[in-house]
């Protein structure tokens, strides 16, 4: 039952991930608005071409409009991307690559996730010494007292060890004499 | 030597005191050295305080002969902006930081137990602001003087003179300047070997998470409205760099309960605590060093290269501390969970996702820095990776905060979970087939609008179920004393709620914006969707310092007039700088904006504007409000509440 109940959640989670669009695959007809987002400005201003305002720059007016006869012309994105980076260098593009080093800042989420996941499993499989001191609206209250009696918990149990290691140590020497 | 700078000396002086009456108190517990703390405290608070009113007058009466005044006001300038003036510049906002601190530490000490772990937080937490003091003092003070007396100042940049701009910054220094607090609190626990201090954190960690909460909406509450460009976020390396501290601190609102009630994740809550600290030091240092291009930092200075000195110095000391009490903490440290079903395992779940959250923009941010150096080419990470990763991710927390809110602590069977998830899975499945046939009918959209309405739902489910057992008999009554006694409870769901309506703003203005770019000849007319707009002309004037151009728009509905409209674009003389000042009209059907973007006009009297339809963008400004109220909730506190 229990497994099934996660099975089924599980499912519908990566079912619901899958649908997510993913902007990095290769659009066949790509727009303008699209293709803004995919590049940087060439003006020094650090922004991408979507964010350039126009009244102040007229590298992204020339921009635009290259990018516009562009998709007149029929090019699919990979190809307008591409005829960019040649003109402007490898910096106009505003994604990295799914290729070579680059790859590792589109794998790290999913490393990530998933050593977050093990620590997880590790946890959950780790359920031998529990405490429950009470609901954190509970805790709020009398939060650093609920503490208090935990540590003096501690303390007690600390001195009643060292009470009775104290008497075992007499107990040898007595033995011992 | 300015009178400015006498202050900050002595602030300097008796905070170092301070520090010491602090620490001595720790090692030896006579009330002498805690009365050593104490006076050096106030005497570095009023000092620090002296000095910032003394840049305030500086800045009132003009004095140009200060460089700082002269480099960021001038005589035309407006009294709010003047004043504004004290943090428009890396000087005098490293200033407004330690006085914001100051508040703080002096906070603490009124309203903490006067213990020795509140002694030695007090100390860790005043060195972090000596250490901003002496940078202050000796490399950045804002009252060095010029040898002559200028005509006038160069005044403040445009873009900044906007009441956004007068926002944003003292609510971002609030956030940042009160989580070095959890930091300072979990050094002095790991140093006492004291778990109480997540106790002690809770109500400081809560009030700079909802004022660094408000400051990153001011930002883009700001930037939509004056830089033009028709967004709020541009996923710039500082921009991201006030989201990671913000990322951090809510796992940490989160963690820390598991803490309180099961003495578990006290390795994960100190590192939590750590990394928040160093990732507000890291967005202080990105906007100071110049080390990466971005359109919001202060320019390249020498003090970014002491704050990369400081983060390394904090971080190592913190692991090689987190290190050296690892048996302690391991030893003390609980197991956290009961069951897979329980509210533990959702906190868990979401501070893994907030962490990778945080370390992939963390990455994306530095990685065209790595990439460089080991590749030796450049690559740019732009919105289109942030999206993409942090998108899911987003989704994901969205569905397990409607989770987790009907999971109990503890532990639930499976079937009595499946059970409370009937109803609200329903509600949302219709709410979300409705919207479906309204013509929502992205995937994306939809799965989202799924999980949002599941968190409503849950959220108002709890809420039924709490109502129902409280018993007194006037409705209203029952309300308040339900949300008041359970304001943790209540605070925190006040809260998520905001985020739910932020989501509601992100999908309405990233799905379902419309923008137009439009060229018009006086007189012409333009169709955007139920709207027309009209160009009637430009109308051009000469203000002190700056030359405007107002277009002159009307806007029509059904053939009716609504709304004159006038985007400007203002040339400041002084700078020789052009900005759009945008202009929105509220549609409240949509809860949303047409915002009109004047570009340029050419020489033939062409008229070019970026008209956007921007569905439910007031929803994102509104979730401020909320979060507001959500955090007053939280941190209402006890002798108020005894009263309802």
């Amino acid at each position: 039952m229990k497994s099934k109940h996660i099975a089924i959640l599980g499912a519908v989670i990566l079912t619901m991930l899958a649908i997510y669009p993913n902007p990095i695959y290769a659009s066949e007809s790509p727009t303008l608005e699209e293709l803004e987002r995919d590049l940087y400005c060439m003006c020094g201003c650090v922004k991408i071409l979507a964010f350039c305002e126009m009244s102040k720059c007229s590298v992204s007016v020339r921009m635009r409009s290259e990018l516009a006869e562009m998709i007149e012309k029929g090019l699919s994105k990979e190809e307008i991307l591409d005829l960019m980076r040649k003109k402007y260098g490898d910096e106009v593009i505003a994604t990295p690559p799914t290729t070579g080093f680059s790859l590792a800042v589109w794998l790290y989420p999913v490393i990530g996730g998933g050593i977050g996941l093990g620590i997880l499993y590790l946890l959950l499989k780790r359920r031998e010494e529990v405490v429950w001191h009470g609901e954190p609206e509970e805790l709020l209250e009398r939060g650093e007292e609920i503490f208090e009696e935990h540590v003096d918990y501690e303390e007690k149990y600390d001195r009643l060890f060292e009470e009775e290691f104290e008497k075992f140590r007499r107990r040898k020497r007595e033995e011992g004499a | 030597m300015d009178v400015g700078d006498v202050f900050l000396m002595l602030s300097g002086v008796s905070m170092f005191l301070s520090i010491l009456g602090f620490v001595l108190s720790v090692i030896d517990p006579d009330d002498r050295y805690r009365r050593v703390g104490k006076y050096g405290l106030f005497l570095s608070f009023t000092f620090i305080t002296l000095a910032s009113l003394t840049l305030i007058y500086y800045l009132n009466v003009k004095d140009f002969q200060v460089l700082y005044v002269a480099s960021h006001v001038d005589k035309s300038l407006l009294l709010l902006y003047t004043i504004s003036g004290f943090y428009a510049g890396a000087e005098g906002s490293l200033l407004l930081w330690i006085w914001i601190a100051m508040f703080f530490a002096v906070g603490i000490y009124l309203l903490e137990k006067k213990d020795e772990l509140n002694n030695l937080s007090l100390s860790i937490y005043l060195s972090t602001i000596f250490f901003l003091l002496i940078l202050l003092i000796f490399e950045s003070s804002p009252f060095v003087r010029l040898d002559f007396i200028p005509e006038d100042g160069v005044g403040l940049n445009p873009l900044l003179q906007d009441v956004g701009m007068v926002m944003h910054p003292p609510l971002l220094f609030i956030g940042y300047a009160g989580l070095a607090i959890p930091f300072s609190y979990a050094i002095s626990g790991l140093l006492m070997r004291n778990d109480r201090w997540v106790f002690r954190i809770r109500r400081w960690l809560i009030f700079s998470w909802v004022f660094l909460s408000l400051g990153i909406l001011f930002g883009g509450w700001w930037s939509y409205r004056v830089l033009g460009w028709g967004g709020y976020w541009a996923w710039d390396p500082v921009e991201n760099a006030s989201l990671l501290p913000w990322l951090t601190s809510t796992a940490l609102i989160h963690s820390v309960m598991i803490q309180e009630a099961r003495r578990g994740l006290k390795t994960w809550n100190t590192l939590l605590s750590i990394f928040t600290f160093e990732f507000v030091i890291l967005g202080t240092f990105l906007t100071r060093s110049g080390v990466i291009a971005s359109v919001h930092a202060f320019g390249q200075s020498q003090i970014g290269h002491h704050f990369l000195v400081f983060i390394s110095v904090t971080l190592l000391t913190s692991i090689a501390l987190v290190v050296w009490r690892y048996e302690y903490l391991m030893e003390t440290s609980i197991d956290i969970f009961e069951a897979p079903f329980s509210k533990e395992v959702t906190f868990v779940l979401n501070n893994i996702l907030f962490v990778v959250a945080a370390t992939t923009i963390f990455w994306g941010t530095w990685f065209p820095m790595i990439h460089e150096a080991i590749v030796g080419t450049k690559v740019r990470v732009g919105p289109t990776y942030y999206t993409t990763t942090i998108g899911p991710m987003i989704w994901l927390l969205i569905l397990l905060m409607g989770l987790c809110v009907i999971i109990p602590w503890r532990r639930v069977s499976p079937t009595k979970f499946t059970s409370k998830l009937k109803i609200p899975t329903l509600v949302s499945g219709f709410l979300a087939v409705v919207f479906f046939l309204m013509g929502y009918n992205k995937p994306e959209v939809i799965s989202t609008l799924f999980v949002t309405f599941l968190g409503i739902s849950t959220t108002v489910y709890d809420f039924i179920k709490d109502y129902k057992s409280y018993s007194v008999p006037s409705y209203f009554r029952r309300f308040v004393k339900l949300i008041v006694h359970k304001r943790r409870k209540y605070g925190g769901y006040i809260i998520h709620l905001a985020m739910l309506v932020i989501v509601f703003g992100l999908i309405g203005t990233q799905f379902y914006a419309k923008s137009y770019s439009i060229e018009l000849r006086q007189g012409e007319s333009y169709d955007i969707g139920d709207f027309v707009i009209r160009f009637d002309g430009v109308e051009s004037n000469e203000l002190e310092g700056k030359v405007i151009w107002t277009a002159k728009v009307s806007v029509y509905k059904g053939g009716k007039f609504i709304a004159p409209m006038e985007p400007r674009i203002e040339r400041f003389l002084k700078f020789d700088q052009y900005t759009s000042r945008v202009d929105t009209y509220t549609i409240p059907e949509i809860v949303g904006d047409l915002y009109i973007v004047f570009e340029f006009l050419t020489d033939d009297g062409v008229g070019r504007f970026k008209v956007e339809i921007m569905p439910l963008v007031k929803l994102l400004w509104y979730s401020g409000y909320i979060i507001l109220v959500g955090g007053i909730l939280a941190l209402m506190p006890r002798k108020v509440v005894e009263k309802i």
